[in-house]
């Protein structure tokens, strides 16, 4: 057993059935699910006997200005009670503001307020799901002049308050590193070792936006070298924590898919003997 | 420095507008993958509706109902309810006047393929029903929670199953196929579209108002003479259309 799991896609759910290769989970979008039936939750019970479920929320808006939705995160509750899984997270972004849902990750301002704020909505998140969630750090597009944390800083000290953990997306830091000039060394060192839960890695495409040389987080291609890399330090800190090979768009069949989490194993796999001393000393500290 | 609501408020107004300045830098790269993401949920929701009217005229059409009624909640399983009666009025719906009245059945396909599941009635119920004799009238019968009905004067259920991805192709007589009564249901894992007469139209209508049998009954005949309630209703039963039927 590896350390990689995937993206839980229609197209590959009837050749997972039949197949059940060996991933380390299954990972689904929240809102997803949220209706009160249909093959949706029939393909996931039935896999659910098989794989650990990660549930990614996207929609709960933890930097929304405005107070969390409770029909919501009564939905997301229910999700959980229901299957149980073995991760939760949600982002560091808004999507939702006076009852209108913008279907995005949308960045906040790191300042204090922000910081008070979105701790609120954490612990909020916490009480309701009786469990720790973890956060995952956006892809960035946009800095704002009134930020005075840095990201890095912001989420270790959010996950300091709230006792969250942190998911790791490594190709959002690649991108960020790119579009608004993160240090993604500094990044990694900035996070406490034990916080972070989950890894993320993912594909992005370069654009052309107003004349610069953007990096956009489209999960829709193979992951990138420097992502790679930059998972192996991760990792070099972090321990073999559970990972997600991403993929949204241009979905390629499951072979390929597992391939991808093949080198995320195998980058595992190679982890020196210090890093996973490292690991079973947390494991047994735990 | 404004305060992350106004921030907030900003961003989202200029998201949802068709024109002005952008509040910082690189924000057009989220208003392109809002309106895109949500012109895609869309899309994908009213897959037939997009055929009908192609690409282009259908992320135009995405894009204006996006700004006229974003959605208010995150799920997007459900985004879209008002997207049939708003094509109403729009001029493509003047050229193709089914066009709206595909993208409702196309929205009850949505509505029966997320529904809460419910266990079907099986078809011996008509045998235990056979043995109450005329008590049976008074029989109260609940539909699957996953139904909804479509009707048009268009042959919708046509035109619905000549635009799927593996349909071959074929002519669809709008003249002499249409004043169509569909009922929309999954009983299990496939959505079922079955098309009604008018007189097992009116005693479903009637049902799933919570009438008694004998009252829709009645009104199954008004509008057929010739409606037979037995073979109609072992045909529905056989579909799995119903969860239960209760006598006071």
């Amino acid at each position: 057993m590896g350390i990689t799991g995937i993206g839980l896609k229609a197209r590959h759910t009837a050749e997972l059935l039949a197949r059940r290769p060996s991933l380390r989970f299954l990972e689904v979008h929240a809102e997803n699910y949220m209706g009160a039936g249909g093959p949706a939750h029939r393909w996931l019970a039935a896999l659910r006997e098989t794989y650990p479920v990660s549930i990614h929320g996207v929609g709960l808006s933890l930097g929304g200005a405005e107070p969390l939705d409770t029909d919501h995160l009564a939905d997301l509750a229910a999700l959980v009670d229901r299957y149980q899984p073995e991760l939760v997270s949600e982002h560091l972004a808004w999507c939702r503001i006076d009852s209108t849902y913008l279907n995005d990750l949308l960045p906040i301002p790191y300042t204090d307020a922000s910081l008070s704020l979105v701790a609120d909505h954490i612990d909020q998140t916490q009480t309701a799901l009786r469990r720790r969630i973890l956060v995952e750090n956006p892809s960035s597009y946009m800095a704002f002049p009134e930020s005075d944390w840095d990201e890095a800083a912001f989420l270790a000290e959010l996950a300091r308050r709230t006792g969250c953990g942190i998911l790791l997306d490594v190709n959002n830091i690649h991108v960020s590193a790119h579009n608004v000039g993160l240090d993604a060394g500094a990044y990694l060192a900035a996070l406490p070792t034990g916080a972070v839960g989950e890894i993320h890695v993912a594909g992005h495409e370069p654009v052309e936006h107003e004349g610069r040389a953007v990096l956009l987080d489209t999960h829709g291609a193979p992951v990138a070298a420097a992502v790679w890399d930059l998972y192996r330090q991760a990792l070099n800190r972090f321990g073999p924590v559970p990972t997600l090979v991403e993929r949204d768009a241009n979905i390629p069949p499951l072979a390929e898919l597992l391939a991808e989490a093949a080198i995320a194993d195998g980058i595992a796999a190679g982890l020196s003997d210090a890093v996973l001393d490292k690991e079973a000393a947390h494991a047994h500290a735990a | 420095m404004p305060t992350l609501l106004e921030r907030q408020r900003d961003m989202r107004d200029w998201v949802l507008a068709a024109a002005g300045t952008p509040p910082l830098p690189n924000a057009g790269l989220h208003r392109d993958n809002t309106l895109g993401g949500l012109a895609a949920v869309l899309a994908a929701g009213f897959p037939v509706s997009h055929r009908l009217v192609g690409e282009a005229c259908f992320i135009g059409l995405a894009q204006a109902y996006i700004r006229h009624e974003p959605p208010y909640e995150a799920p997007l399983l459900r985004y879209g309810t008002g997207f049939p009666a708003w094509l109403t009025g729009q001029e493509v719906a003047r050229q193709l006047p089914y066009l709206a009245d595909v993208a409702r059945l196309e929205a009850a396909w949505t509505h029966a393929y997320h529904a809460a599941e419910a266990a079907p009635l099986d078809a011996s119920t008509l045998a235990t029903l056979a043995t109450l004799g005329d008590a049976v009238e008074d029989a109260v019968w609940r539909l699957h929670p996953s139904h909804r009905f479509v009707t048009s004067p268009w042959p919708v259920d046509r035109i619905w199953r000549a635009n799927q991805p593996d349909a071959a192709d074929a002519a669809v007589d709008l003249d002499t196929d249409g004043d169509t009564h569909l009922l929309v249901v999954r009983p299990a894992a496939e959505v079922l579209l079955i098309r009604l007469g008018p007189g097992a139209f009116a005693l479903l209508m009637a049902l799933g108002a919570g009438l008694p049998l004998g009252s829709a009954w009645d009104n199954a005949l008004a509008l057929d003479a010739g409606f037979n309630l037995e073979h109609e209703l072992t045909g529905l039963l056989a579909a799995q259309v119903f969860t239960g039927v209760e006598l006071p």
